[in-house]
């Protein structure tokens, strides 16, 4: 974790697989992510459309498909900062607001480590079930949202291009 | 002078001293409704003007900030705050930005969302629009935080419930920091409560605001929080405890001044106290005559009445000062009598127009002034001669300045008041301005920082700082809402030619029932719905059966019953609701306030040319001041019928109209040289110079009659001018501490008065009787003008 703090840029490429029981089968998405320590995180989606989703500081602006971006303040939703949080603050290896918001559990070896995420509040808790991420070193290889009622969905990380 | 007959009006007076204080005691409630003050409305719109100064959800707001920590410990006591005021149950509703709205809310806005969200038009679910909608859904379902978003979508697949809960949380919104309010700068946490008590219920008002300071003292979460207060009631509140405290402050050295003066002239304890004596009868009996007629007495009736009836102190002086060395003083009172009597009829008269006033607080204050000073004279004229029988009192001695020397050559100045109001009258038809204090913010006691203050709080919490805005008058919600839809439609014109940023309106919240059947007519049946959704979903990858929740809600939707303002009482939704829409008698009211009229002209001519009398275009601050400019004008046509009433009485109980003159002269010239003073010391006038000037004009009729009485000695002129001038010399005292009152209304009271009684000491002495006449021989009867009327 605090190895992971040292990190100060990243880019990778990334894989996404939604399950979704609102939809009749999974669907895949594709695009690049981008860290820039120790608050930035942008999730820029290439297909199947278009979608950009930066975190800075304390705003998220979401750009859907072609559409004026929509800018709104973490602290106005509480729930989609936990949730941001639960990557953004394992990138920059912040443990401390890791552990104000989730029960956190890690195992496995520097090799090959596993952190499993459970949200502590009850507004965030009805919702997402717990997050695992996995990782080798200071590289995460993959993030896993387990949903209340069984939807999730598994970011792969592909490449990490520096 | 001995037994029962003379005892006779002391037993009386007691008798009445007891009903008094038992009529005061156990029946008078001191009202502060401060709309008693306000005109009787003439039309729907004052009255609706009058009726939201009193009970008007804006009238209601506070505007609460905490500042002077760190953001995160200021948002923690915010919360607290916000938790300990809701519990209190003082408030409609308290908010600083926590939730919109509670899940009964919420539930209430989705189950009708069909019918209250507008984009429900024809052509909403045909299938390209569906299509659309619902691509825009799998994306938001698909992207990163797609799970907070899917829980409506397939109830709401076209997002109708976020359109309707995004319109009633209003569009101007305060910017948030750990999930409350904050002002821009950060600086501020900030809420807003609506109080349930009516803002002119000032003792309620006051407890409330007292709760907000312990509710805050328990949530601070360190000393260096701090808690900022703005609103009406803020200032109702903090103004009259400005003015009680001011009040008892000034009217404690007031006393104190008058007591050590009274003191000195007197040199007798007992001489003092007994000079109290018809001034607190006279309070009492006032007090208790309005108790009796009107049930209850105004808080401003009780402190003006106090300061008018406090003239009754110069009713005593003239006894003590008249009174010769070794003197019964009933016999002094015998000879001065006719005079007091006059003087005090004709004061009495002047109020007596004020009974008939439109406005309660007037003709309180006039009933309490005639019903006090009648009873202060009775008190001076039966009761003091008794009780004073043994007082000493001295013959002035010869080595101390002779004041009717002054006087003497102060009637050569005879002119003095013809110059006065020749001047005056000049001076008013050139006047350039108008004399009138024409806004009423002006004799508000709130200072220029707080007014500040209250307006960036205002700016920043978004809250309505309504001055115009349009009034529409129906027969029912449903009438008054189709009337706001229209309005609201040509409004929406304005906006889009710029003559206004915007509006709000009640039906956009509350659509008519109309309008609400209109949307269901263009909801689709259920065969067509299912149609056009397998059309629209053909290409995208929703599981099968997904929508059958929505498909469920708009068929329901299509059939159920239109909602009305009721269903939505009980909720944070309704308050809102009904500070836009309410019931005013057997009329529904909708208010539209307006956003940044910048075309005022525009919005004035469509009104006019609209000519439809349920719908009115109102300037608040313009009516308000017009309300109070018609007030005071009609206290103005009261003070002229009083001066006529007077000039009446003067001519019957006056021996010749050479003396009606001489008083009248002088009396006129004070008070037009008062006037011009004042606007020449760049002051403006108000409704209270001319409750002032009506004081001034009494102590005027006072100095001229007796200045004017006729004379056997010449000890009894210096009597009467000594008598008069320590009756200045009180009234100077009185009045001039009130003039350095940073009160305004106190302010106005007092400069008024002390520089009116000056001016008609020395004009009512230039026009004094003169000496060579009133030594002639006439009878040793009664030395009074009245009784010489026939020798004239």
């Amino acid at each position: 974790m605090k190895e992971r703090g040292q990190v100060s840029h990243g880019r990778a490429r990334f894989e996404e697989v939604k399950y979704s029981s609102l939809l009749e089968k999974p669907i895949v998405l594709r695009g690049m992510l981008y860290y820039d320590a120790p608050s930035r995180v942008e999730k820029r989606t290439e297909s199947p459309f278009e979608e950009r989703y930066v975190v800075d500081e304390g705003t998220v602006l979401i750009e859907r498909h072609k559409k004026r971006p929509r800018i709104f303040s973490l602290q106005d939703h509480p729930m989609i900062r936990a949730f941001v949080e639960g990557f953004r603050a394992t990138l920059a290896g912040d443990l401390e607001t890791l552990q104000m918001l989730y029960d956190t559990h890690f195992s496995g070896e520097r090799q090959r480590w596993r952190l499993v995420l459970v949200p502590l509040h009850d507004d965030m808790s009805s919702i997402v079930e717990s997050i695992h991420i996995e990782g080798s070193d200071t590289d995460i290889t993959q993030i896993e949202i387990r949903e209340v009622g069984g939807d999730s969905s598994r970011i792969s990380i592909r490449e990490n291009l520096l | 002078m001995t037994g029962f007959r003379s005892r006779l009006p002391i037993l009386l007076w007691l008798a009445l001293l007891g009903v008094a204080t038992w009529v005061v005691s156990a029946q008078t409630r001191v009202v502060t409704d401060l709309t008693l003050f306000l005109p009787r409305a003439s039309d729907p719109v004052e009255n609706l003007l009058v009726a939201q100064l009193r009970v008007g959800s804006a009238s209601r707001l506070i505007l609460v900030a905490l500042e002077g920590a760190p953001s995160r410990a200021l948002a923690r006591t915010s919360a607290a705050l916000v938790d300990r005021l809701r519990a209190s149950r003082l408030f409609a509703y308290v908010n600083n930005g926590d939730i919109p709205w509670s899940p009964r809310e919420q539930n209430l806005l989705l189950q009708n969302r069909y019918l209250l969200s507008a984009h429900v038009v024809p052509g909403r679910f045909a299938t390209k629009a569906l299509h659309e909608s619902l691509e825009e859904r799998l994306r938001a379902l698909l992207s990163t935080v797609g799970a907070f978003e899917k829980h409506l979508l397939p109830r709401d697949p076209t997002g109708e419930f976020q359109a309707v809960s995004q319109m009633w949380a209003g569009e101007r919104r305060p910017q948030r920091k750990h999930g409350v309010w904050f002002s821009t700068d950060g600086k501020r946490a900030l809420l807003l409560a609506e109080t349930r008590a009516p803002v002119f219920d000032l003792q309620a008002q006051a407890v409330t605001l007292s709760r907000i300071h312990t509710a805050f003292a328990e949530s601070a979460e360190t000393e260096a929080v701090r808690l900022v207060l703005s609103g009406p009631s803020v200032f109702a509140v903090a103004a009259r405890n400005s003015i009680r405290g001011e009040v008892w402050r000034l009217t404690t050295l007031a006393i104190g001044l008058v007591a050590v003066l009274l003191l000195a002239v007197y040199r007798s304890a007992r001489t003092l106290l007994l000079t109290g004596l018809p001034l607190l009868t006279g309070v009492l009996m006032g007090v208790a005559g309005v108790s009796l007629v009107f049930g209850s007495i105004h808080s401003i009736t009780l402190a003006f009445g106090a300061t008018v009836i406090g003239v009754a102190v110069d009713y005593p002086i003239h006894l003590f000062s008249h009174r010769k060395a070794g003197e019964a003083a009933d016999s002094t009172m015998t000879r001065i009598w006719p005079t007091l009597r006059l003087s005090v009829l004709t004061t009495a008269i002047g109020y007596t127009a004020m009974l008939f006033s439109g406005f309660t607080g007037l003709s309180q204050l006039g009933l309490l002034a005639i019903v006090g000073l009648i009873s202060a004279a009775m008190v001076t004229r039966w009761v003091l001669p008794v009780l004073s029988s043994s007082a000493r009192t001295e013959e002035p001695p010869q080595r101390r300045l002779s004041i009717i020397r002054v006087v003497d050559q102060l009637r050569r100045l005879w002119w003095l008041s013809a110059v006065f109001i020749v001047v005056g009258t000049i001076y008013f038809v050139f006047l350039d301005h108008s004399p009138w204090e024409t806004d009423i913010a002006n004799l508000s006691p709130i200072s220029a920082r707080h007014k500040a203050l209250d307006r960036a709080l205002r700016a920043e919490l978004g809250a309505p700082d309504v001055r115009k805005l349009f009034i529409v008058f129906g027969d029912s919600a449903e009438d008054t809402l189709q009337r706001s839809e229209r309005l609201a439609y040509t409004l929406n014109e304005f906006v889009e030619r710029r003559a206004l940023t915007g509006f709000d309106a009640p039906s956009r919240y509350m659509p008519s029932k109309a309008l609400q059947r209109q949307r269901q007519a263009a909801l689709p049946t259920e065969a067509s719905l299912r149609r056009t959704l397998r059309e629209a979903t053909r290409d995208l990858p929703f599981r099968k059966g997904l929508f059958e929740p929505f498909v469920a809600d708009v068929v329901t939707a299509r059939t159920s019953a239109p909602l009305g303002p009721a269903d939505f009482q009980g909720t944070a939704l309704g308050v809102r609701l009904s500070s836009l829409l309410f019931r005013q008698g057997t009329q529904w009211v909708a208010l539209l306030p307006l956003r940044g009229v910048i075309n005022e002209t525009t919005l004035a001519q469509w009104v006019s040319r609209l000519n439809d009398s349920q719908v009115h275009y109102l300037d608040l601050k313009v009516s308000s001041n017009q309300l109070i400019n018609r007030y005071r004008d009609e206290a103005l046509m009261l003070l002229v019928w009083g001066a006529a009433a007077i000039v009446l009485v003067l001519v019957l109980g006056l021996p010749s109209l050479r003396v009606v003159l001489r008083v009248l002269l002088s009396v006129a010239a004070g008070v037009i040289g008062v006037v011009m003073l004042l606007l020449v010391f760049d002051q403006r006038l108000s409704l209270f110079h001319l409750v002032a000037l009506l004081l001034v004009a009494g102590i005027g009729l006072d100095y001229g009659l007796f200045f004017n009485r006729v004379y056997q000695e010449r000890a009894e002129r210096e009597r009467t001018a000594r008598a008069l001038a320590v009756c200045a010399a009180t009234t100077m005292l009185v009045f001039g501490v009130l003039a350095v009152s940073e009160t305004p209304v106190l302010n106005a009271i007092g400069t008024t008065t002390a520089t009116g009684a000056i001016l008609c000491l020395v004009l009512s002495a230039t026009l004094c009787r003169d000496p060579t006449i009133s030594t002639s021989s006439t009878s040793a009867g009664p030395t009074d003008a009245t009784a010489n009327f026939s020798t004239h």
